[in-house]
């Protein structure tokens, strides 16, 4: 199962963060790049169920939460991806088999979502989520090239953005969640749209996240 | 700051690309866009067609405020203090000057440097497929 971890900047949450490689024994992260705006001072913090999304988890946490430093190595604004390195080679923990082929993933196929919902109230809760891919998307850009995408039945809160998707079956990474369908016009407080919360959750295709990897 | 792009091509900027990147701006240049077309695109794309609870913070003129400041430093008299720092080097690459001015401009902007650098390489392809002078006739006016 894919390790996630919550992301802050400046000591706050923002999103939901997957680990997805170590390169020369630093941790790789991923997550959504929208959050992350003019934000400084990345951070990954460990809550005492270290990810491990099957324990038990107590709350509310009280005193410091232990964090990893980490810097902004890359972004993709097409795909919506930031990539995080932290500066220590001592963290250990499993990485996902990460889907390449979005031939090999079917409409109706059932997902475990893992993220950090309302992150960005300070919650460290890790929740799992059933879900099911609704759809597969092909995004345009430009009019012109193509992004893949899948579209799941899943509602998505603050926090939720960088959620790993997971098959449930073989427990491979198949996506990051991005966001939801919102109709236009909509009632907003802030930055939350008060009707945003539909099911139609889109997620960036995980092949891009290897051809990252591929790059660091 | 002409002599720091002597050599220099707008695909040396984008061959700074990931090859998937390369190739899909390849693709995007030879069906008749302009990197300044794919800038604004890629500015706008992160939240596009949806809300994603915290875009917000996202800023959809990024890449026009990137390419705002690197045409101030490109087409100034070379006395900023980026233009002296590139200018120091002794090995001026493409990968050199995209590294310097990323953390340039997102210390300037408050973004984080890895943000900025995909727009800093399509500012810098912008203006040398333009031509330094005809970028900075056109920007000054």
């Amino acid at each position: 199962m894919a390790i996630v971890l919550p992301l802050a900047a400046n000591g706050i949450l923002i999103s939901s963060a997957v680990l997805v490689a170590f390169k020369d024994g630093y941790p790789i992260f991923v997550s959504t790049l929208h959050q992350i705006g003019n934000k400084s001072n990345f951070q990954i913090v460990i809550p005492p169920h270290n990810g491990q999304v099957t324990a038990t988890q107590v709350y509310p946490i009280v005193g410091d939460i232990p964090a990893l430093d980490v810097d902004l190595i890359k972004s993709d604004p097409i795909y919506d991806l930031s990539f995080f390195k932290g500066r220590t080679t001592e963290l250990q923990a499993p990485i996902p088999n990460i889907l390449a082929n979005f031939n090999d993933v079917n409409v109706g196929e059932e997902m475990l979502i893992l993220g950090y919902p309302y992150s960005t109230l300070g919650s460290t809760l890790e929740t799992t989520e059933i879900s099911h891919i609704s759809a597969k998307g092909r995004r345009l850009f430009m009019n012109r090239i193509s992004i893949d995408e899948l579209i799941i039945s899943h509602q998505t809160l603050q926090g939720s953005s960088g959620s790993a998707v997971i098959r449930r079956s073989d427990g491979i990474l198949c996506g990051i969640i991005r966001g939801s369908l919102t109709p236009p016009n909509v009632i907003s407080i802030g930055d939350i749209p008060i009707a945003s919360d539909s099911s139609v959750t889109y997620c960036t295709f995980s092949s891009v996240i290897t051809q990252h990897l591929n790059h660091l | 700051m002409e002599e720091i792009f002597n050599g220099l091509a707008d695909s040396d900027f984008i061959a700074e690309f990931d090859p998937s990147y390369q190739n899909l701006i390849h693709q995007l240049i030879e069906q008749g866009a302009s990197y300044e077309q794919i800038g604004i695109e890629m500015s706008a794309m992160p939240s596009l067609g949806m809300t994603t609870k915290g875009s917000g913070t996202w800023d959809k003129d990024i890449f026009k405020k990137i390419l705002a400041e690197v045409a101030v430093i490109i087409c100034g008299d070379g006395n900023d203090p980026l233009s002296q720092k590139l200018k120091s080097e002794t090995n001026i690459t493409s990968t050199v000057i995209t590294t310097i001015t990323s953390g340039y401009v997102g210390s300037t902007l408050g973004f984080a440097a890895a943000l900025c650098t995909p727009f800093v390489l399509l500012a810098f392809a912008v203006i040398l497929k333009a031509g330094k002078n005809v970028f900075c006739q056109s920007f000054n006016n």
